[in-house]
C-alpha cells in the first residue's frame, strides 16, 4: 500500500491550532497544493473532538443509532475535507467543523436505520428458570457430565 | 436554555466575521447559573481556550476511522478526488450504486438503453476513469443533491490538481498508476439515441454539457 503520508504531516502535528490556521491562510493564498494537502489533514484531525461531540448531541436525540452515529460522523469529516480542499478564506476550523457536523446530523432525510429482519436477529436463547434444571435432574444429568 | 444559545449564536457569527470578541464578555450576557454551560460550548470554539484546556478526551477509535477517510479521499486522478468523495458519501448515507444511477435517471429522465449507459458512466466516474473536465454542471448539481453536499464542494474536488504525495484512484480491475484521464470504457461509442446523447452529454459534454 502506497504511504499517503506527506513529509509535512509530522511537522504540522506538532504545531497548534492558530499556528496552523496561518499556514492554512498562507497556503490558500499562495495556491500551494503541496502544503494544502497535508494542513488539510492535520486540521480535519484537530476537528475530529468537535464533529465527534456535535454529532451525538444533535444525532443520539433523533434515535440514531451507535453506527448511524459512526457514518453521519465519516459524513462529516468526508464534506470538511471537501470544504477545506476549495482553499476558501476559514476563519475557524471549530465553527466549521461544527456547522458541517450539526448539519449532518440534523439532516431530516437521513433517517435511523432500519430494525434488522426478524430472521437476521440471533435469537436470545435461555433456560426458562429452574425448569431445564429440574428435568435435567430427573433424566440423570449433571451439568454437562456423562455418567454412564 | 434559549439565552445560551443565543449568545452561542451571536459568539459563532462574531468568530465568522473575524471579529471574536472574548469569552468572558460572552459570558457576561448570559445568567450566572447558566454560564458554565457556555463556557464549555464556547470553549470549543476559541482555539486559544482550547488549547489551554488541553486536548479534548476522544476515543482512539475515531482518529482511527478519521486516518481512514483522509486516506480514502487521497486517491485522486483525472477527476480528482471526486470519485473518492462520491464513493464516500455514498457509503455514509448507505446507498447502492444502483440508487444513485435510479435517481440521476429520474431527475433527467434518461430512459432505454440511455440508462445503462448511465450506468457505465457513473461507474467510469466513480472508479476514476472519466475526466472531471467533462461533467457537467448539471449533473455535480445533481449529485449534491441526491448525496445532500455542496455542488461548488463537488466542483472543486473534479478540478483539483494532484499534489505530489497523492496516490492514484483505485480502479476496480487495474494496478495503481495505470489509470489516465480517458474518455471511459464506452466514450468512443457514438450515442445511438437521444436518450445515450443525454447522458455523454452529462458526464462528457463539460461544464455545459
Amino acid at each position: 500500500m502506497n504511504d499517503p503520508l506527506h513529509k509535512l504531516d509530522a511537522q504540522y502535528a506538532a504545531l497548534d491550532e492558530p499556528t496552523l490556521m496561518v499556514l492554512f491562510k498562507t497556503a490558500t493564498r499562495e495556491n500551494d497544493a503541496d502544503a494544502l494537502e497535508p494542513l488539510v489533514r492535520q486540521l480535519v484531525l484537530r476537528a475530529v473532538p468537535v464533529v465527534e461531540r456535535i454529532v451525538r448531541e444533535f444525532g443520539e436525540p433523533r434515535g440514531l443509532s451507535p453506527s448511524d452515529l459512526r457514518l453521519v460522523e465519516d459524513e462529516a469529516l468526508t464534506k470538511l475535507v471537501l470544504r477545506l480542499g476549495r482553499g476558501l478564506p476559514l476563519p475557524s476550523i471549530r465553527v466549521l467543523a461544527y456547522e458541517i457536523a450539526r448539519g449532518c446530523a440534523e439532516d431530516p432525510e437521513r433517517l435511523p436505520a432500519p430494525e434488522p429482519k426478524a430472521g437476521l436477529v440471533r435469537p436470545a436463547l435461555r433456560a426458562v428458570d429452574g425448569s431445564l434444571s429440574s428435568r435435567a435432574r430427573s433424566n440423570g444429568h449433571r451439568g454437562g457430565r456423562h455418567d454412564g | 436554555m434559549a439565552e445560551v444559545e443565543a449568545v452561542l449564536a451571536e459568539a459563532l457569527e462574531d468568530i465568522k466575521a473575524g471579529r471574536p470578541r472574548t469569552v468572558p464578555d460572552y459570558l457576561g450576557l448570559v445568567p450566572r447559573s447558566e454560564r458554565a454551560e457556555l463556557a464549555e460550548l464556547l470553549s470549543i470554539f476559541f482555539m486559544r481556550e482550547a488549547v489551554a484546556a488541553g486536548p479534548e478526551r476522544v476515543d482512539p477509535e475515531r482518529y482511527e476511522r478519521a486516518l481512514g477517510v483522509l486516506d480514502r479521499l487521497s486517491a485522486t486522478g483525472p477527476a480528482g478526488n471526486l470519485p473518492a468523495a462520491l464513493a464516500e458519501l455514498r457509503r455514509t448515507r448507505r446507498l447502492r450504486r444502483v440508487d444513485v444511477v435510479g435517481a440521476i435517471a429520474e431527475r433527467f429522465g434518461v430512459k432505454g438503453t440511455g440508462r445503462e449507459r448511465l450506468r457505465r458512466s457513473y461507474h467510469e466516474l466513480e472508479t476514476g476513469q472519466l475526466s472531471g473536465r467533462g461533467l457537467s454542471r448539471r449533473l455535480l448539481d445533481a449529485l449534491g443533491q441526491i448525496l445532500h453536499v455542496d455542488p461548488d464542494d463537488l466542483a472543486a474536488a473534479a478540478f483539483r490538481t494532484a499534489p505530489g504525495a497523492t496516490r492514484p484512484a483505485r480502479a476496480f480491475g487495474r494496478g495503481a498508476g495505470e489509470v489516465e484521464p480517458v474518455r471511459g470504457l464506452h466514450g468512443d461509442e457514438p450515442p445511438r439515441d437521444e436518450s445515450e446523447r443525454l447522458v455523454d452529454d452529462l458526464f462528457r459534454g463539460g461544464a455545459d454539457g
